[in-house]
Order: structure tokens, then sequence, then C-alpha cells
């Protein structure tokens, strides 16, 4: 959508400042959807209004109606913004959306992405992966797994599960297996699901690659997705009918399917794990698509394992800071105090943390190795493997 | 870069320094349609963190005769919080911290840019209460708080925070940091008096919007949490507005924690959505919050209430007073009281008892102007269906479809104003909006609060875009 598309809401916002949190969302700790405190997290990281949700709204009003000039300023405001939703939960306005159509209007004037993310989109836009890697290399993963090219279910491996979390995707086809599920998967004609492009300002680019999955996946004949990743999940869910119109399969991520195998007995684990672990909601799992109890059922099947909640759950849970990749990859630092927070808050409870997005996995693990904390980050599909 | 800007990079340093084109645009506005209320630009917005900070801050502005304005969330309507042109907008967010919970002398002190919704939570973790709710989000501040002389749920008892405020640490434009009230003596026996044996000043810079100085430090007086609080609805029809007024009076009377009535056009949306059930010869809806140190005295309080309400032909509504965000002891937005607490309806102050009389004015001028119907909110005169927050056709732009509608509620505004003021009503927003009319109210006692700020700013450079200036 872009600001044209979106001009009416850029008055909606009345600055009331729910999205300006300094402290608690509610006055009262045990209120319904009461929140330790709030902020919002580039706000926490520079402290003032700009950097807010009804800032960078009001910034894309004065552009599209006063022709307020797009500066180089507005690319680290606009992309330091880590997409989590949180003002979602405080405000209906469509502050994501409008902060996507900024993105594009930037990269429409020639300001922005960062060179980081445009250099990703180049590679998504030439080989199909944000990474660079070669297109072949997809399918290695899949290597001696015999799996199906088409079927009814399929397997969206997305490019973290193909090239650099390969583990989380074998780890999958063995628990559905487990369940008695052979995934069929898309191999070399899956490409990526274009997020990175659609959150930072080239949705040309992940409509080209909405509009061919969409196409093999119905070549394939499938009629459930399968995704591991949150993000991926998210765009599938979210932004594919947007261009594509309505999806002739259904999409479910992992933590959902697997939930449901569990509820009707399709999928028992056997093997205990004596670890105590917490869950991180990935936010595009979480307050994007409200998705909170699947995986929290998940884990807590598993023979043995203890359980806890870090303070931060479920509707406010904080971000890992990777913000779809495009925040991480513009400013690596700011992703890192945001991981930093995550990771700590997560060793006060656990030895280990559980998620259902590789990327945030990526993030937390490399950020608790860096600040020398001693906790194991594993996705949710690992551990229910090691459960089987 | 200017050498105001280096002076201020200097004090605060550079992470805390903002002046970019987009950072100056986003301080030109408060609370309004689309943000929309633009009156001028700061040319620097800095971030102190110490009452040190602050008063170096202010001694350059003296220098330079630089106007300062402080500023919180911005979520104030009066739009008193933006600079007329240039200068410096002063925002204490970094000086957040709570100083102290005297549970022993029922004390809490804060620095000004503590959040109001920290504070009354560390407060109830610990057994205590903040002597107002007040009825907002989290990002206000207390010193916001004191500029604005905030209101919330139990007003009917305690009144506004003003009452509430036993210390205050204050820096002057000159760059003098002053403690009053129990801070001028805080000492073994830390905060506990107001009052210094002289004339009350702390008086002077609350509801004084930023005017005279920037609130470093705030100590309230505190309540003891009650244990118990809930909360019922009572409806009453248009024409019988004068036994409501009657059931308030006496609620008011029996100590009620505190009472807010509303219109049934205020559920305008829960209605539409079918979350509220409303039968159609209720006009208005007293939502009243009772409380107790035990369930017995809630049910007590409770009881007397309902008998109060009945006795005066009000009609149970049930669970409509649970409709609040939060559930019902957390409520903290309504979506436009008609007034809250004591003698404070349609943003104007008047007492209880006159209600009839100026809510026969307020309906007359909406008649006039065919706003009377369930899509507008009546104190608030927000259209339901878009955003025409009563302060956005005075104080900006809107949406260019709506500039018709803006311009009818424009003459609207000025005449109820013009109405209610000439009956003894005071606006709540002390004249920002309709400067000429206080004036012409407060006569000899607006020329006395301006030489008052002629003392303490000769230069005038506190919040000149104020009435006060």
């Amino acid at each position: 959508m872009t600001l044209e598309n979106l001009k009416k809401e850029l008055y909606r916002c009345i600055s009331c400042s729910e999205c300006y949190g300094r402290g608690p969302n509610l006055p009262f700790k045990d209120a319904e959807n009461s929140t330790p405190y709030w902020i919002c997290p580039i706000l926490d990281k520079f402290g003032f209004l700009t950097y807010t949700p009804q800032g960078l709204m009001f910034i894309a009003n004065k552009v599209y109606y006063k022709n307020f000039p797009i500066s180089e300023d507005m690319v680290q405001i606009y992309y330091s913004c880590v997409s989590c939703n949180r003002c979602g939960t405080q405000c209906t306005r469509p502050f994501l959306d409008i902060f996507r159509a900024m993105k594009e209007e930037m990269a429409l004037r020639g300001v922005g992405p960062p060179a980081p993310v445009k250099k990703a989109n180049e590679n998504i836009k030439a080989l199909h992966n944000f990474m660079g890697a070669k297109p072949e290399a997809r399918i290695k993963w899949a290597e001696g797994l015999n799996l199906p090219k088409t079927g009814e279910m399929v397997f969206f491996a997305g490019c973290y599960g193909s090239f650099r979390y390969p583990k989380v995707s074998q780890a999958t086809v063995r628990v559905l297996r487990a369940a008695g599920v052979d995934v069929a998967y898309m191999g070399e004609e899956e490409w990526c699901c274009g997020m990175i492009p659609g959150w930072s300002g080239q949705p040309d680019i992940e409509a080209e690659m909405a509009t061919h999955n969409v196409e093999v996946l119905k070549k394939m004949g499938a009629k459930r997705v399968v995704i591991a990743c949150a993000e991926g999940y998210r765009t599938f869910v979210k932004e594919y009918p947007k261009i594509v119109g309505k999806l002739p399969f259904e999409v479910i991520h992992t933590s959902q399917l697997v939930s449901e195998f569990m509820k009707n007995g399709r999928l028992r684990l056997t093997k205990e794990v004596k670890e105590k672990v917490t869950y991180h909601d990935p936010c595009f799992l979480g307050r994007h698509c409200r998705e909170y109890d699947a995986p929290r059922l998940a884990i807590n099947a598993i023979p043995k394992i203890k359980f806890v909640e870090m303070e931060h759950n479920g509707l406010f849970a904080d971000c890992c800071g990777s913000g779809a990749g495009v925040t991480g990859m513009s400013y690596p630092h700011l992703e890192k105090q945001d991981a930093a927070k995550r990771v700590r808050e997560a060793g006060l409870v656990a030895e280990r943390i559980v998620t259902t997005c590789p990327r945030c996995v990526e993030t937390l693990k490399r950020t608790a190795i860096e600040i020398n904390i001693k906790i194991e980050v594993i996705d949710l599909m690992e551990l229910l493997a090691k459960a089987l | 870069m200017s050498n105001l800007i280096q002076n201020l990079i200097n004090i605060v340093g550079q992470d805390h320094v903002a002046y970019s084109p987009v950072d100056k645009l986003v301080y030109s506005h408060v609370a309004g349609a689309g943000g929309d209320f633009v009156r001028g630009q700061p040319d620097v917005i800095v971030m102190p963190g110490s009452p040190a900070e602050v008063s170096r801050i202010m001694q350059v502005a003296t220098r330079t005769r630089t106007p300062v304005v402080p500023r919180a969330a911005g979520s104030y309507h009066g739009g008193t919080q933006i600079p007329n042109q240039g200068g410096i907008v002063v925002d204490l967010a970094r000086m957040n911290k709570i100083l102290e919970i005297d549970e022993d002398r029922m004390i809490v002190a804060a620095q000004g840019g503590a959040s109001v919704y920290n504070i009354i939570r560390q407060l109830d973790e610990r057994g205590l209460r903040f002597p107002l709710l007040p009825q907002y989000t989290s990002a206000p501040t207390i010193g916001a708080a004191v500029a604005c002389n905030i209101s919330g749920i139990n007003g009917a008892r305690r009144g506004r925070l003003g009452e509430n405020i036993v210390g205050l640490e204050v820096v002057l434009p000159d760059g003098e940091i002053l403690t009053l009230g129990s801070k001028a003596y805080e000492g073994k026996y830390g905060h506990y008096h107001r009052y210094m044996g002289t004339p009350d000043v702390i008086g002077l810079f609350v509801n004084s919007g930023g005017i005279l100085g920037i609130t470093t430090e705030v100590a309230i007086k505190v309540d003891h949490r009650m244990a118990v609080s809930d909360e019922i609805s009572y409806g009453w029809p248009r024409d019988k507005v004068e036994d409501l007024t009657k059931a308030i009076y006496w609620l008011q009377r029996y100590d009620v924690c505190d009472v807010t009535t509303l219109n049934s056009w205020n559920y305008y949306s829960a209605l539409q959505r079918g979350k509220v059930n409303i039968p159609e010869h209720i006009h208005f809806i007293n939502n009243i919050t009772v409380d107790g140190h035990s369930k017995e005295e809630c049910n007590i309080a409770e009881h007397r209430f309902r008998e109060i309400c009945e006795k005066y032909g009000g009609t149970d509504l049930g669970e409509l007073g649970r409709f609040t965000k939060g559930g019902p002891r957390y409520h903290t937005w309504r979506g436009g009281a008609i007034w809250i607490g004591r003698e404070f309806s349609l943003m104007f102050y008047h007492p209880t008892m006159t209600l009839p009389e100026v809510y026969d004015i307020y309906e007359q001028k909406c008649r006039k102007y065919e706003l009377w119907s369930a899509k507008y909110i009546p104190t608030w005169f927000s259209n339901t269906e878009k955003n025409v927050l009563y302060t956005y056709p005075l104080l900006g732009e809107t949406y260019p479809e709506d500039w018709e509608e803006v311009e009818n509620l424009r003459h609207w505004f000025d005449e109820i104003h013009i109405e209610l003021t000439k009956l003894g009503c005071v606006e709540y927003l002390i004249g920002d909006v309709f400067p000429h009319i206080v004036v012409d109210r407060l006569g000899p006692a607006y020329e006395f609060i301006k030489r008052i700020k002629r003392v303490i700013d000769p230069e005038n450079i506190m919040n000149p875009s104020h009435i006060w200036r």
C-alpha cells in the first residue's frame, strides 16, 4: 500500500501518546493486558518523540500532505523501527502499513533502503535468497530425505531453513513424519518469501516472489503449506493475499500443526528432555498473527521439560531486535541492544530459549555469545525432534 | 551548528540533543487531528539528565534570551507545549526515577520526568494509592501533571493533583534550583508537610503550564490502597436531569470514590458493536466507583449508593460500568466523560447543582449547529466516525474533506464557551484555547499573575506561547 492508499489514515492519529509510553501501559499490574513497562523499542534507544509511532506517522503525514522533503535523516528513523507491532497492541491505527508505505516512498525517491538491505534485495531478485547463495544450494538440506515433489501438504523451508539452519528443516521433516505426514517440498522452485523487500520499501520484489511461490504451490497440488519461520508465515498469511488474492491453500505454522497433531493424538513425544526452557515469542508470529498458545502447548507436551515464562511474554514479549532482518542488517548495534535485553531476561529464568523463528534464533544466539551469557537458543522443531 | 546547540551538547551530550529538520517538525505539534496543531518549530530539543543540567540549560537560555518550552508527552490539548517559533524544547524523559516511597509518611517523591503510571504501579505494589487515577496514557510525566494540575478518578474525594502536592523542586529561568514545601526542609525527617510558615508558593507552579520554571522533582501525599473496589451504573432519561443532579450531590456527600456521568452516546461504538445494552429511554449514565477497606465496607457503600440512585429514579444498568479498558478498577479512559469527580463537566468547572442549566445550554447550542445526535460524543465533540476531536477544529488543520464540518464545530465551540463562561464556569484548559475570555473574566488577577511572571522571568523566556506571556 502506498501513502496515497493510506492518505486518510494519516489523519487518524490524535497524538494521544498511547504509543509514546514511558511507563507501564496500564497503571495496575493485575489489569488485563498489563505489561511491566511499555516502551517502543526505538523510543527506548533514541528517547525522542521522533522515534515513536506517532512521530513516524506525523512525518508521513507531512511528507504526503505538505511535501516535506524526504531526507537521509529519515532513513535511520524508519529503518530502525523493528516492526514489532507493539504499537498495534495499544492503538488501532495501521502504523506498520504506513511505515511500509513511507519506506516505499523513500525508496522511490532514491533515499533508502540502507546499503546492506538493498544488497539483500538485489540478491533476492537475482538469486531468490537474501544471502546471495547459489540457488541450487537451496535443496542441500533435503538430500537423503526423499521428499516428494508434489502433495497436499507442502513444507516451505524458507531461506533460513534452506541455507543457514538446515537442521530446523530436517527436524521439521522428522517430527512431521513421526506424526505420519510425508511432506512435499518445492526444491529449487522455492523462492524467498519476499519479506525483506516488503519491509524495506521494495514491494515489487516481494510481489514477484509471492506470484512465483503461489504459482508453484498451486501446480504442486498444495492444500496446506507448512512454514517453520514466523516471518515467512506472516508474509504468506498477511501479504500474499494482498498481492495474488485469496490463496488456494491453507497456510499453517509448524507450531500450529504440531500442536494440532498433539491434540488429536497423532503426535506423541516419548523421550524426556530434562531442561529448563523459556519461550521467546517472535513478533511476526505473536503480535502480528496472535499465535501464542500453539508453541507453548508443544513445549509443555515434552516429558519432564520445565517451562518458565520470561517477564515479558506473549502480547508484550520484547523483540529480538532483528526487525525482519531490515533493522538488523542496517543497524547491527541497535539489534544487539534489543537482543541483549532479551537474552539477559531469558537468562534470569531458563537455561535454554526456544523460539519459532530462525532469524530470532540467529540473533539471540549470536548476541548471547557476544555478551557472554551462557544460554542456548533452539528452534521449537529441533527441541521436539529431541523428544521423539 | 549554532552556538546554542553546541552549548547544549556540552551540557547534556550529543545523544540527548536533537535538531534535525525532522526532529524539529515532530516537536511542532501536539494532540490534534493528524497531530496538526502546528504553531512553530523549536530550534533544538534537549533531554537533560539532572536538575544541575536543567539549571545550566536555563542559564544558557537566559543569557541568550532563548525561549524555553518544557514538554512531556504532548497529549495535553491546549497546545502549550509548542514553541511560537524557535527556542529550546526541554523534555525530562531521562529524569524518570521514583526517588522515594515513604510508607511511614505516605509520600512519594519522583523526578519530574517519571511516568505517572509507573508511580501509580509502584505505589500499588506497596499497598498505597496515588491520590488520583488519571485517565490518559502511559506517556504523561509527573512534572507535566503538576504543570497541568491533572484530575482523575477519586477526584470527588481528593480534588485535583495540586491539592495533594507537598513538595517541589523547580528550576527557575535564571538557573536557580529552588526547593519548596517539604523539599525546602528535607532532612532527617524527609518529606512530610507542604507549608513552610510562609505564603504557599507551591501553588504558584501548579497549573502554571511551564511559564515560571521547570519542575524537576515532586513529592505527593498518597493514600492507603483500598482493598476492594467496584463499579455500578445507573441511568436517567434526558428530562430527569434534576433528579440525576440530586443523586450526584448525595453520592458526593456520602464520600463516593468517584462518579463519572456520561450520556448514552459515549457508548456509540460499543452499542454499534453490540458490546453493551442501554435501554432506549436512558440518556445519562452514572458510573459510580465504589471502594472500601474490606468487602463488607465496599458492600455497605455500594448499598448506600444504590439506595441514593434508586431514590432519585435511577435505572440499574447492571454491568455497564465494567465496560472499561482493563476491567472495573482499571478504567483509564472512557472516551469522553461529561464530568469526572466534583464540579467539572463539559471541560468546565461549575457547581454540581448547576448541571441542569449547563446541560440545557449545551443541548441548545448543539441543536443549533445540528450536532445533537448519537454520531457525536458530546464532551469531546468528536464525530465518532471520524477524528474530529473538539480541539481539532479550534487548533489545527484536519482532513480536507472534513473542513465544512470543522468550520461548523468551530462556531459551536466559540459560542458555547462564551455562554458558559458568562455563567461563571471556569474553563479547564485555563484559557489556552480562548485566552480573551479568560483575560476578561480574571481582570486584576490576570494582571497580578503577569506581574509575578515578570519578576521570576524578566526576559520572558519561559513558554512564551502560553496565555500568561
